[in-house]
């Protein structure tokens, strides 16, 4: 029966498709596999041409290698546990409640998601550093800051994801238990948990995958002392110029990523099968807040706190200086000074960031909307949705691989003709939209996929044409998407700091770049510009995604 | 059945009083009162949107009384929470919990009781074969048609032994010869169950299949209660007669001219009629005395004969039918027998509510 559909539409044979997904696909391997294939080379080809794996013994021999590979998996499981558990009750509150306002919280909580890694590594800094508001506990450089970052950074991961499945569960199931006697608690474990644990573990996959591959936050919180996997391939290709080693690593975390994409996809799959049997597209009918509600309301209060906290901390800290109130740190901005010896002012890497990122936002939107249209395709033969689903899970690669690694694979790989681009400026947003392409195609396609074939069908009965079967069809459903793809790859980018750190020109740096070297520099007046750049650069992203967010767009930041 | 007899041993059944709901400014129910007696079936028969089935959440619990009480055998249900309430629903759609099979779903509520192996497996087998669906107990309820997910829905309500089985719409989602079947088997387990139930419905057909007592509603309003019998050959009012399926109702100038020709004297009241109220045949015989006659406008062949619509002077266009052997045309002049068994005189001795 789908073969007949599918023939029945016509437009978009298989040779249409795959000449979409040829420009994509070649982009792919050319700023993507290249780069990381470059990066492995070095590591495992000797200089005589031979293949030499002994690397992996001798890295794996290193008490160091352990240690890392430890704090890892232990931070990444804890902070997915907690996230989770956290993030279920805010979900509930925020999506299956009918608390006044919930909309605005639900954009509060989502803040911190698109905030800069760098950022929410400051701001955690300006809270628990020794004069900051919580310096008393002690927690500065600690292990437990990374993981409360972690928390921070990914409950809008759970909260999303599993508040837009929860919000449109059919209620009625629910009531159907409880008139058959079933209490509150047990309709929750018995009805509503099923339904939405695929959707749970899918999102906890999705943390756990973005936690045990952080950067930014990790670099800024954790120092010399705790490191992690990404970490360590940045520490030893820029520091210890140990190209081996950081190969060896690489190679592990693209074996630990690929496996861990694949239990996503899978989790994913069965969420989604569930959710079509469980009738998820009932409209949402949230319930009255009663006393029994009190407990999930506290956690989600504490949450709250928990998220505005840093931000006010971060947001106070950048107006004081030496105990006074002052906009001094604003107006460092424009400065270059000897003792924040930065190449340009913050201003102009601000302008650099902007221009970066629409760049690498249209690159993201354009290829990102080819590769939906053709993943979205439901084609009739089993091979081609065999093929199909391989696509989909090769332009998620970016997702999980070390954005270290594609920005060192870079720098070693583009550097002689044809593609000469070491010096040149087109690298820093080629890379970032390499690192949104992922989430893009995550925004469009489930537009794309969710069109009823029959809509087509019958605008082709009413004498379309299939470019006009496109326009109106397609399009119509895919526009709001479309924008919100754009200001969140923007958004992406403005932040983007793993692949950036190698290459931008030290001439012109971007705003996170900036950032991370102020953060890095001595003195109080470094620091407080820090904090009035990070509160810059988050009113610049925050700005963006609340133009996102008004789009209503459920797919975004959806995983 | 014993149990019809009312007021015994404190069974007196649900007692609903002046029940509001309201969803903000606007109020669903509205001061509704009825009554059920234990073993009875009461069928809330309404268009949609006017509120019946928010009156069977009410019931259930699942929403919040701006006004009235419900009491259940002279225990008032302020406070009780569903859970505790003992009344199984019965949705639309089933329900199902899709993660369960079949038997895993009946068995639910025995569950909750604690009922266990070998006694819940022989529960479920005894329901199973209540509602004909035997050897369908480790079946998905995704491979099911949707009159087995509603015969499912229908064991696993009774299989918490509901004091009261609340029915939303059971038989809606179905097409027409199924919803028919199924009314019918709903009806047997019903009684084989010794069951007291409510019905929602929009469809007549489906009331009348499977209540003892009909309740009417429009606008959040109860409008007539009585008797399945009582309400459909005595309704409250014009609407209430179409709603239930009578095919014309006539204003009281056009009705008094219609009834001229029956044995009754109708002053100032409208008239219901049947489709059969009016029965057409040709004018052939030149002896015929004259009576009722019309031009027929339009025929369609139908199971029971010929449907025609017929224009009368003086009264307009009225649905009538003919026998299957007639032979009418479009323009042909008719005479039109009026059976008084399917006319009913409105807002004379009915049933209004009380």
């Amino acid at each position: 029966m789908a073969s007949m559909r599918q023939r029945a539409t016509g437009g978009g044979g298989p040779w249409v498709l795959a000449a979409a997904a040829a420009l994509p696909l070649a982009f792919l391997a050319v700023f993507f596999v290249l780069p990381v294939a470059g990066m492995l080379t070095r590591g495992f080809v000797t200089e005589s041409g031979g293949v030499d794996f002994g690397g992996f013994a001798d890295v794996f021999g290193r008490a160091r290698t352990g240690r890392v590979l430890w704090f890892t998996l232990w931070t990444s499981a804890v902070a997915t546990v907690v996230t989770t558990a956290v993030g279920l009750p805010v979900a509930y509150v925020l999506y299956r409640l009918a608390l006044p306002g919930r909309r605005v919280l639900r954009a509060v909580v989502a803040i911190p998601f698109v905030m800069p890694t760098v950022v929410v590594g400051v701001m955690f800094r300006s809270l628990l550093a020794s004069g900051g508001p919580l310096g008393w506990l002690g927690l500065d450089g600690h292990w437990a800051a990374i993981l409360a970052a972690f928390v921070f950074f990914n409950l809008a991961v759970v909260t999303r994801t599993v508040g837009a499945t929860w919000e449109h569960l059919d209620r009625r199931a629910e009531d159907a238990a409880a008139t058959l006697g079933a209490s509150p608690w047990t309709v929750w474990r018995t009805v509503t948990w099923p339904a939405l644990a695929p959707t749970v573990l899918s999102a906890a996959s999705v943390v756990f995958l973005f936690c045990s591959t952080a950067f930014g936050v990790v670099l800024t919180l954790g120092g010399l002392r705790y490191g992690t996997v990404e970490t360590e391939i940045y520490l030893l290709t820029t520091t210890l110029l140990d190209l081996r080693a950081a190969a060896v690593l690489s190679v592990v975390q693209f074996g630990a990523v690929a496996a861990m994409l694949a239990v996503t996809a899978y989790l994913q799959q069965r969420a989604e099968a569930t959710q079509s049997r469980s009738g998820a597209t009932a409209s949402p009918q949230p319930r009255k807040v009663t006393r029994a509600a009190a407990a999930p309301l506290a956690v989600a209060a504490l949450a709250l706190a928990f998220l505005l906290g840093p931000i006010v901390s971060l947001v106070v800290g950048s107006l004081r200086r030496d105990g006074e109130w002052t906009l001094a740190n604003y107006t460092a901005l424009g400065e270059v000074t000897r003792a924040n010896a930065l190449t340009t002012t913050v201003w102009n890497a601000l302008a650099m960031s902007a221009r970066v990122a629409i760049v690498a936002a249209l690159l993201a939107v354009a290829l990102g909307l080819l590769v939906s249209v053709v993943v979205s395709r439901r084609p009739p033969s089993v091979r081609g949705r065999a093929t199909l689903s391989v696509l989909d899970a090769v332009f998620m690669l970016p997702l999980g691989i070390s954005a270290v690694t594609v920005g060192f694979g870079f720098l070693i790989t583009l550097d002689r003709p044809p593609l000469d681009l070491r010096s040149s400026v087109a690298l820093v947003p080629i890379a970032q939209a390499m690192v949104a392409l992922p989430l893009v195609v995550r925004t469009i396609a489930p537009a794309l996929r969710a069109i009823d074939d029959r809509q087509r069908q019958a605008a082709a009965t009413l004498g379309a044409t299939p470019w006009q079967v496109l326009r109106v069809v397609d399009l119509a459903v895919v526009r709001r998407p479309l924008l919100a793809a754009i200001g969140f790859a923007l958004a992406v980018s403005l932040g983007e700091f793993g692949a950036t750190s190698f290459l931008s020109r030290p001439d012109r740096p971007t705003l996170p770049v900036v950032i991370y070297q102020l953060v890095g520099r001595p003195g109080a007046e470094n620091f407080g510009m820090a904090l009035a750049a990070s509160v810059v650069l988050s009113v610049l992203t925050g700005a963006v995604m609340a133009g996102v967010e008004r789009l209503r767009v459920d797919s975004v930041g959806a995983f | 059945m014993a149990a019809t007899a009312g007021q015994v041993g404190g069974r007196s059944g649900l007692d609903v009083r002046s029940v509001t709901v309201s969803f903000g400014p606007t109020t669903a129910v509205d001061d509704v009162s009825v009554t059920l007696q234990p073993g009875r079936v009461l069928a809330v028969l309404g268009p949609s949107g006017c509120g019946k089935s928010t009156l069977l959440r009410a019931v259930a619990g699942l929403e919040e009384l701006a006004g009235g009480s419900i009491h259940f055998d002279g225990e008032d249900l302020a406070g009780v929470p569903t859970h505790r309430r003992g009344f199984a629903m019965m949705f639309q759609d089933g329900q199902l919990f899709p993660h369960l099979d079949v038997a895993g779903n009946i068995g639910y509520p025995l569950s909750l009781k604690g009922i266990r192996g070998s006694a819940r497996d022989e529960e479920v087998a005894r329901l199973l074969a209540l509602v004909d669906l035997q050897g369908y107990a480790v079946r998905r309820p995704g491979t099911l048609s949707g009159g087995e997910q509603q015969r499912v829905a229908l064991a696993r309500a009774l299989a918490a032994r509901p004091r009261l089985l609340l029915l939303d719409e059971p038989l809606s989602a179905l097409d027409r010869s199924l919803r028919e079947r199924l009314a019918a088997d709903v009806r047997t387990a019903l009684t084989v169950t010794h069951a007291t139930a409510i019905l929602v419905t929009h469809d007549h057909d489906e009331a009348f299949a499977v209540a003892d007592d009909l309740a009417i509603m429009r606008a959040g309003r109860l409008i007539q209660h009585g008797t399945v019998l009582d309400v459909f050959r005595q309704p409250a009012d014009a609407q209430t007669a179409q709603f239930l399926g009578y095919s014309t109702v006539l204003a009281p100038p056009e009705a008094e001219r219609l009834t001229a020709y029956l044995p009754v004297v109708v002053r100032g009241h409208s008239v219901a009629l049947r489709r059969a109220a009016l029965q057409a045949a040709p004018i052939a015989d030149p002896d015929y005395r004259r009576g009722l006659e019309g031009t027929v406008d339009r025929v369609s062949a139908a199971r029971d004969g010929w449907h025609l619509e017929v224009l009368i002077e003086g009264i307009g266009r009225v649905p009538a039918i003919a026998a299957a052997d007639v032979v009418t045309r479009v323009g042909d002049r008719v005479t039109l027998e009026v059976k008084r068994s399917d006319v009913v005189i409105l807002g004379e001795g009915g049933q209004r509510e009380r």
